[in-house]
Order: C-alpha cells, then sequence, then structure tokens
C-alpha cells in the first residue's frame, strides 16, 4: 500500500469518526489534528484504534503527542506496513 | 519520557499478599461499606470496567475491598515508576502505568489484554483527584472508548468523600451499562460523548440516590 491509499484510508476513518463534518474537507497530509481537525486525546485514542484495527498493525512506544500532523500519522503506518 | 520497562509478573502471588495485607487497615479503620443498586453486584463475571469518582488516593484500595473476589487492575501513574521500590510495589500488584500527559498505546494495550483475559480494571474517568470540588469533574471519554472497543461492561460506582482521612468509606454501585447497546458498532466521536455524559450521569444518580437518602 503506498502513501496516498495510506492517506485516503485515513480520511475515510476521520470521516467515521467526526461524522463527515465540514472540517474534513481538504484534509492534507499539514492538517493539525487537534487545530484543524478538532480531535480531541480522545479522538486521537479512537483513531489510532481503528488504524490499528483497519490496517492490522500495532502501535507501539507512541503516544498521543507525538502525532501532530495527519502526515505524522501516515509516516507511521508507512513505516509500520514496510 | 516513555514510560518504564516493566516485566509483567507471571503469578498474582504479590497481588494477593499486597490486596490482603492491605485490606487489614481497612477492614479496622475504614470498614468499607458497599451500597448496591438494584441489579448490580460485587462480583460481576467476565471482563469489566469499574468506573468511579475519585475522591482520595486510597480509592483504588478501597475498591480492591469493596470487590473482594475479582482480580482487579488499577492505573498507576509512570511518575509512581521512578522509584525502584514502587515500581516494584506497582509492578507486583499489576497496575497498569499510564502517561497522563501523553498517553502511551501500550496502556491501551495493558488494559484491553486483561479484559480479553475476562479480569477488572479499574478507572477514573475524573482523570484526576478531585479533592476540593464537592461536584464531580468532567468525565473524560476514555473509560467509554475503552469499554467499547473491548467489548466490556462499565459497573458505575459512587465513592463517597470521606468526612475525615479514616472516616468510613462507602462505596455505591450501580448497574452495569453496555455502551455498544447506547452507541452502536460504529460510533461516532459525538456519540462517544453522549455515552460518556450518560455514565456520568449515571453516577451522579447514585450521588443523588445516596444523599437523599433514599438508599443505605
Amino acid at each position: 500500500m503506498n502513501r496516498s491509499e495510506i492517506e485516503s484510508r485515513l480520511k475515510d476513518l476521520l470521516a467515521v469518526a467526526l461524522g463527515n463534518k465540514p472540517q474534513l474537507q481538504g484534509v492534507t497530509s499539514d492538517s493539525h489534528l487537534v487545530n484543524d481537525l478538532g480531535l480531541n486525546s480522545v479522538g486521537v485514542l479512537y483513531l489510532v484504534i481503528a488504524i490499528e484495527e483497519y490496517f492490522d498493525i500495532r502501535f507501539d512506544d507512541v503516544g498521543f503527542g507525538d502525532f501532530t500532523t495527519v502526515g505524522d500519522v501516515v509516516d507511521y503506518v508507512e513505516s509500520k506496513l514496510q | 519520557m516513555a514510560l518504564r520497562k516493566v516485566k509483567k509478573p507471571k503469578n498474582y502471588f504479590w497481588y494477593y499478599f499486597i490486596k490482603i495485607t492491605g485490606a487489614i487497615p481497612m477492614w479496622l479503620y475504614m470498614r468499607t461499606k458497599v451500597i448496591k443498586v438494584g441489579s448490580a453486584t460485587t462480583n460481576p463475571k467476565g471482563a469489566v470496567l469499574l468506573s468511579a469518582n475519585h475522591v482520595t488516593f486510597l480509592d483504588p484500595i478501597v475498591i480492591y475491598s469493596a470487590f473482594p473476589r475479582r482480580i482487579v487492575h488499577s492505573m498507576a501513574t509512570k511518575d509512581l515508576y521512578k522509584n525502584n521500590f514502587t515500581n516494584w510495589v506497582f509492578t507486583k500488584a499489576h497496575c497498569i502505568q499510564v502517561d497522563k500527559q501523553n498517553f502511551s498505546m501500550n496502556s491501551f494495550h495493558d488494559v484491553c489484554s486483561y479484559l480479553k483475559k475476562q479480569r477488572a480494571v479499574l478507572i477514573f474517568p475524573e482523570g484526576q483527584v478531585n479533592l476540593h470540588q464537592e461536584e464531580m469533574l468532567s468525565f473524560k471519554g476514555g473509560a467509554v472508548l475503552i469499554a467499547h472497543r473491548c467489548n466490556a461492561p462499565i459497573v458505575p460506582i459512587y465513592l463517597v468523600k470521606p468526612a475525615k482521612k479514616l472516616s468510613r468509606r462507602i462505596v455505591v454501585v450501580g448497574e452495569p451499562i453496555d455502551v455498544r447497546q447506547i452507541v452502536g458498532p460504529v460510533p461516532t466521536l459525538e456519540d462517544l460523548q453522549r455515552a460518556t455524559e450518560f455514565l456520568q450521569q449515571k453516577e451522579q444518580q447514585l450521588k443523588d440516590l445516596y444523599h437523599k437518602g433514599e438508599i443505605k
């Protein structure tokens, strides 16, 4: 799975989490998880759990503070899938 | 700073040792009284998330004494693992290490693995000890999310704030809540927030019932 596919799946998961809210429009790799998407700590936990289940990977030794933007999450998933 | 690496103990010898030796002063001084509301039980079957308001630092021990027949895993902040002695105690007590500032997925996996083994996990949704306010602090959504993903019911518990340090401790236990029944299999964050508010309302109801004298 390449980077753009991961990003696309991530947007799908965000759409489920946020219920297709307007802030999802124009999401890019640089979108800030908290400031742009309005995710709080529970929101980030939700997203990470959804990613683990969807991609069948495990986030180890990482905390929420380690992810600032959508791109950070994509980077991590990409590294785990390789 | 990441969580301190700890080697999980293979058995529960020290857990029971700590629980039993801790129970003696509890019986002598605090004499935990448990009030069950409706079909509530202190021996719920299978995986269960115990959710309580947090009024003193001794609350986990109070809960241990209120649920004597269950192995209860409580969460402990990573600061308690810095010292070698406390690290030993909390590790042997099968506590779950958490970083409050930067919640680690390792903590989530630990909680889920215990729930998959049909154990009870204690969580304080207020996120901190509420020493000074009479009203409960606003609940954080982590408890509901964990219960949903691990498919475990939540038992709401109201801990009565003790008048003095060694006053009798009263624990009001409510009926279990099935989060998936409230929000369905694929909830949005708004749904989870709604379920979190529902959980807080349930604990508030237990508080009201107790303070109005409707349960004793």
